[in-house]
């Protein structure tokens, strides 16, 4: 009858979990150390440069192994998706106090402007995920500004965030089309991995027969590229 | 950008959470710095630490923090939401505290479970200094805001929560969809079935939402309108697959309209999701058991008592309720698995001795479990010494022979082939004492059926396809399943009725059958145990009379 079988578990996700758990603690670490770091206008002398590509690297690992790791959970059924009224205020700002330190060194100026009542129903933690993706992202090909709006439309809220930088090129906008309508899984790259996984998210939020969607234009105020999410 | 945002918090927050005191709990020295120097940095004035659970609750007892900073993962002994369940069970955090989970974790199983214990707030890693104070900032904000209704809850002053609750909708505060959550906990507790059935009713014209199908189900079940709460909680799992609360009742409905095998399913799909609360694991043993699926009351039990070791909720008869059922398992296995799990079962009971090394009742009941492992592993010699020495210790503490001993010397004396001296015991028992309705059920089920959980099983599923072909008016048939069933289960009351019931429809009113009279007399005296107290017996007295009437 096996009734040992019940016990034993797939191994890979063993050591995948242990392994992961052990990265995103030394990760919390790091980003603690790097954030009590002199910055150069303190005076003492650090290498900015080398610290700014210290810090984008270290966030971009932290990004890829939460999605990593996201989507390992979601492809075997096991993803946690605990839907509660999120304002989205109060999303942003923890964002964006993420990532302070790493927007400063990067120069890059941040506005929003969102009405502390909006919320929407989603998962805070997965949301938060997406947003980390699109603000690093907008931080990294950016000239020096971020803008953020949210705007609420009928049947929930849509989620802009916008650059003024070159743009994403035709050939990014095909690859993310193709990864949206879920054609052309095989060979993705780090960053379009990362997108996969925001179109993942907003499609498992729903209302009514609505699903959420993820959309990636240049078609911006600011000029440069734009992403939006949409939240039933 | 948001620098000076962060030092104008930080000093507001040096003013205001000075007088506050924080524990700190993370089984890794680096992190609890870490966390402890946010909490400096944030100006919280007293800061404790530690790297256990048993550490949280010893510190907890100690003293009253306003804020207890938890990760998840503490090492060998509790983890944080079993922390958690015990400071509330002991009362050991006071109402306007926040105890916040920290994980590194966003696995489903161990998410869920964090999130039926409701912690006040759940920070995953990684999270930044910023981050942490603005949710701290955030929860001492809420509490502020919500201090009179949360106090009114805590209070159970019902009609005040609905008030303030509705109060703060009409003026759209910020607390609106929390209130509404709110109001349908209250209206539940007031039975304003009207005004919750309109509060639910509003909300889903506008959106899909888990609360507000899960209010309209609960209402259900309150009413008992297991139909209504069925039909509404499959709605729910539908739209809301993660609804855990909605497997919950779901699984409780059908239990109640004695759909038991949909029980357990519905029960198994909520285990998949979260299987770290041993309440349902322990539901889970109890349907198995009814149905008879040993393999899934192993499965079960040993969750159950692998999720309370070492936790306020561990019980002496976790342990036994382990080794029964391993013991009855066993004995549908062969050869080296079979030994094997009669082993298991023995070591369940060697733990259990070895941690309540000077109870005398454990002790006893130690002993006569082991005699019925014995018996049913048909080792006759271990099973009459062990069943001795039981009784030689009951003799030397008279004051551990308590009823619960006494139903379980009738088990073992009975699977000794002692059957009298078991249904005595037990007739004087019940003679002489007050029993709860659960002592009683658990010397009727025994009597009724005293043979492992597999064989109840398989009785039961042959008894239904008996029950088919009554249906179908083939009484033959439907004769023939029961006598099958009853090979099995041959004292099962239930069984024994079917049995008789067949049989008379297919004498009909013109003739009478002699043997098969005969063998429904038999039936009668093999169902002959039950009394008055037991749900068939009127049932019973019935057939009784029709079958004398045949004569």
């Amino acid at each position: 009858m096996g009734m040992n079988d019940v016990e034993r578990k797939n191994e890979f996700y063993h050591v995948m979990d242990a392994s992961i758990q052990d990265m995103k603690n030394s990760l919390n670490l790091l980003q603690h150390t790097l954030e009590k770091m002199p910055t150069a206008d303190k005076g003492i002398s650090l290498d900015e440069v080398e610290a700014k590509t210290l810090h984008y690297e270290v966030t971009r690992l932290q990004n890829s192994t939460e999605q990593l790791y996201s989507l390992y959970l979601l492809e075997n059924d096991k993803l946690s998706l605990q839907i509660k009224e999120v304002y989205i205020l109060e999303l942003i700002e923890e964002r964006m106090i993420s990532h302070a330190a790493l927007l400063s060194r990067f120069n890059v100026q941040v506005d929003f402007d969102i009405d502390e009542q909006i919320y929407v129903y989603s998962d805070p933690a997965m949301l938060s995920q997406v947003l980390d993706i699109a603000l690093v992202n907008a931080a990294r090909y950016t000239n020096n500004r971020i803008y953020i709006k949210v705007s609420p439309v009928e049947n929930g809220a849509i989620i802009t965030v916008e650059d003024n930088g070159q743009g994403y090129s035709d050939f990014v906008l095909e690859d993310f089309s193709n990864v949206i309508n879920e054609k052309e899984l095989a060979n993705l790259t780090n960053q379009m991995l990362a997108w996969y996984f925001c179109h993942s998210i907003a499609h498992m939020h729903h209302s009514k027969k609505v699903k959420g969607w993820v959309k990636l234009d240049n078609d911006g105020q600011l000029g440069g590229s734009r992403f939006q999410i949409f939240i039933p | 950008m948001n620098k000076d945002a962060i030092k104008k918090t930080s000093a507001q927050a040096f003013t205001s959470y000075a007088n506050y005191s924080a524990l700190v709990a993370d089984e890794f020295e680096n992190s609890r710095k870490s966390v402890k120097q946010m909490l400096t940095t944030i100006g919280i004035g007293q800061i404790d630490q530690t790297a256990t659970g048993k550490g949280v609750i010893d510190a907890c007892r100690a003293k009253k923090y306003d804020l207890i900073l938890c990760d998840f993962r503490l090492g060998t002994g509790k983890n944080g939401l079993q922390v958690l369940d015990e400071l509330r069970q002991l009362d050991l955090i006071k109402p306007s505290a926040f105890f916040v989970i920290i994980s590194a974790e966003t696995s489903r199983d161990i998410v869920f479970g964090i999130l039926e214990s409701s912690p006040d707030d759940y920070l995953g890693k990684p999270f930044t200094e910023g981050v942490l104070s603005k949710r701290i900032e955030r929860l001492f904000a809420q509490n502020v805001e919500l201090e009179d209704i949360k106090k009114a809850i805590s209070n159970k002053q019902n009609e005040t929560v609905v008030t303030l609750c509705s109060a703060h909708i009409q003026h759209e505060g910020r607390y609106s969809p929390w209130c509404k959550r709110t109001l349908i906990d209250a209206y539940l507790e007031l039975k304003l079935w009207e005004k919750l059935t309109e509060l639910c009713e509003e909300t889903l014209a506008v959106r899909d939402i888990d609360w507000a199908l899960l209010g309209l189900v609960r209402m259900h079940v309150a009413q008992e309108d297991w139909n209504k709460a069925i039909k509404s909680a499959q709605t729910l799992v539908q739209k809301f697959p993660q609804c855990i609360q909605a497997y919950d009742l779901l699984a409780l409905s059908f239990e109640k309209k004695g759909m038991h095998t949909q029980a357990q399913e519905v029960l198994e799909s909520a285990l998949k999701i979260s299987p770290l609360r041993h309440e349902r694991q322990q539901k889970m043993v109890d349907i198995s058991l009814e149905n008879g699926d040993s393999q899934s009351a192993v499965k079960a039990s040993q969750q159950t008592l692998k999720l309370v070791t070492n936790t306020i909720n561990e019980s002496p008869e976790q342990y036994f309720q382990l080794a029964e059922i391993l013991s009855e398992a066993a004995t549908e296995l062969t050869g080296s698995d079979k030994k094997r799990m009669a082993a298991e079962a023995l070591a369940a009971l060697t733990k259990v001795s070895k941690k309540y090394t000077n109870d005398h009742e454990i002790r006893i009941k130690k002993a006569l479990s082991e005699s019925r492992i014995y018996a049913r592993q048909g080792q006759t010699k271990l099973r009459d010494d062990t069943l001795a020495s039981a009784k030689k210790l009951i003799e030397q503490s008279p004051d551990a022979n308590t009823i619960d001993v006494r139903i379980q010397l009738g088990k073992s004396l009975y699977l000794a082939g002692r059957e009298e001296e078991a249904k005595q015991e037990w007739k004087e028992l019940a003679a002489n004492n007050t029993l709860t309705s659960d002592q009683s059920k658990a010397m009727s089920d025994f009597l009724d059926e005293p043979i492992p959980i597999g064989a109840r099983g398989k009785a039961k599923a042959i008894n239904g396809s008996g029950l088919a072909a009554y249906a179908q008016n083939d009484f033959d048939q439907a004769i023939e399943l029961f006598e099958e069933a009853i090979k099995i289960s041959p004292h099962h009351p239930g069984l024994n009725m079917n049995y008789i019931q067949a049989a008379l429809k297919k004498m009909g009113k013109k003739t009478t059958d002699g043997f098969l009279l005969a063998e429904c007399k038999q039936a009668l005296t093999r169902a002959g145990h039950i009394t008055s107290t037991h749900k068939q017996y009127s049932r019973y007295i019935k057939l009784k009379k029709l079958i004398s009437k045949s004569e």
